[in-house]
């Protein structure tokens, strides 16, 4: 074997060249391509990361936002029970009263009623004992008789009266 | 047998310069590799399929195994690595393609060398300075009385070089030589996977791994 200059410096020259294709057509733009993926998926990651602390942040928000709903609702609705309770209360009180006094004025119309009755049937016992006297008399009954129809009718009367 | 020890003959001569089997090889190897890199990168996608895993797993493969060894700030090296790391297997292992292997010639392996010295003495001025250069060359350890040595051990890393590889090819094709002439059938076989598959890988690690330790070295300012 002899060392040839001409073949050492054709060698260089064609390393050199395959370099420089294979570094444009395969290095370069594959280390690239890997560089950007591996950015995409870091970033794509990173985000994700983020999203999932966010979302976690608004669903203990969320969270705490249910738990005072749920206070809040628990004393509307306390309250309400309440307010319900103590108007039922007010309205049988108020319908209690309504019906006695309604019953108390009832009792005190039929007692004036019968008051009334009784004084128009006192009034009246006067006028019809003359009228039926007048009747008797023009019938011309004796004495006796007399007596006799006039104490019935009283006690009829007086019978009726005291029902 | 008698092919292996005359050593590559010349094809043909352009303007004088002679054109031997060795740089016919070598064209022959480049415009393989540079297909292969055309196939292997021509569609690529966002999901990587078929092809592409390979063409990834190469160049993500060098630029790791070039971080590992120069460090990950000499990542920008990993192009000049791969290329010596995949034209020098490609070459050692083209004695198989019934090629004569480039690597078997010290031409080739001297210019491989001559690169990877350029590149050592690139980065010791770019790194040191040419005065601490000179400087660690015949000022250190003792002024003077080493100056001999350094200077034949820096000489000696491109000439180990280049002739690690040329004679463990070039052994490799005259010991296949030798048993083809003794024993043509079955025995060779084997012996293929060690002198060209297994060497061949090995020796192609070995040259681009002290490439980037000599010229990683060279990067370093003590």
């Amino acid at each position: 074997m002899d060392i040839d200059v001409y073949t050492v410096a054709l060698q260089i020259i064609n390393t050199l060249i395959l370099f420089l294709i294979l570094r444009f057509l395969l290095f370069k733009p594959v280390t690239e391509f890997l560089n950007k993926r591996q950015t995409t998926i870091k970033n794509a990651m990173d985000k994700a990361e983020r999203d999932l602390v966010e979302a976690a942040q608004i669903k203990a928000d969320y969270e705490l936002k249910l738990q005072e709903a749920r206070v809040e609702a628990r004393g509307i609705i306390d309250t309400a029970t309440k307010q319900g309770q103590k108007r039922q209360d007010e309205i049988v009180h108020e319908a209690r009263s309504d019906a006695l006094r309604i019953r108390e004025r009832a009792a005190a119309d039929v007692e004036t009623q019968k008051d009334q009755a009784l004084a128009y049937l006192r009034d009246h016992v006067a006028e019809m004992a003359v009228s039926a006297a007048g009747i008797i008399i023009d019938q011309q009954l004796d004495n006796e008789s007399h007596k006799h129809l006039v104490d019935r009718f009283v006690e009829r009367m007086g019978g009726s009266d005291e029902k | 047998m008698e092919k292996a020890l005359a050593g590559p003959s010349v094809v043909f001569e352009i303007f004088g310069i002679p054109i031997t089997e060795t740089v016919v090889s070598t064209w022959i190897i480049m415009a393989v590799i540079i297909l292969g890199a055309f196939i292997l990168t021509r569609r690529f996608e966002k999901l990587p399929r078929g092809v592409q895993n390979v063409a990834e797993a190469l160049v993500e493969g060098i630029n790791d195994f070039t971080a590992q060894t120069m460090g990950e700030k000499n990542r920008w090296f990993a192009p000049y690595a791969g290329t010596l790391l995949i034209f020098i297997f490609l070459a050692n292992i083209s004695g198989l393609f019934a090629l004569w292997p480039p690597t078997a010639d010290a031409n080739t392996t001297i210019g491989l060398a001559l690169m990877t010295f350029v590149l050592i003495l690139y980065s010791n001025i770019r790194y040191k300075g040419l005065l601490g250069y000179l400087k660690g060359l015949f000022l250190e350890p003792i002024p003077i009385v080493f100056a001999p040595i350094n200077i034949i051990g820096e000489l000696a890393t491109p000439v180990s070089l280049a002739f690690r590889l040329y004679g463990n090819i070039l052994a490799g094709v005259v010991i296949m030589g030798l048993i083809y002439s003794a024993v043509p059938v079955l025995i060779p076989v084997p012996l293929h996977f060690y002198f060209d598959l297994f060497a061949g890988i090995l020796q192609s690690f070995i040259f681009t791994m002290l490439t980037m330790v000599f010229v990683s070295m060279a990067m370093e300012t003590d």
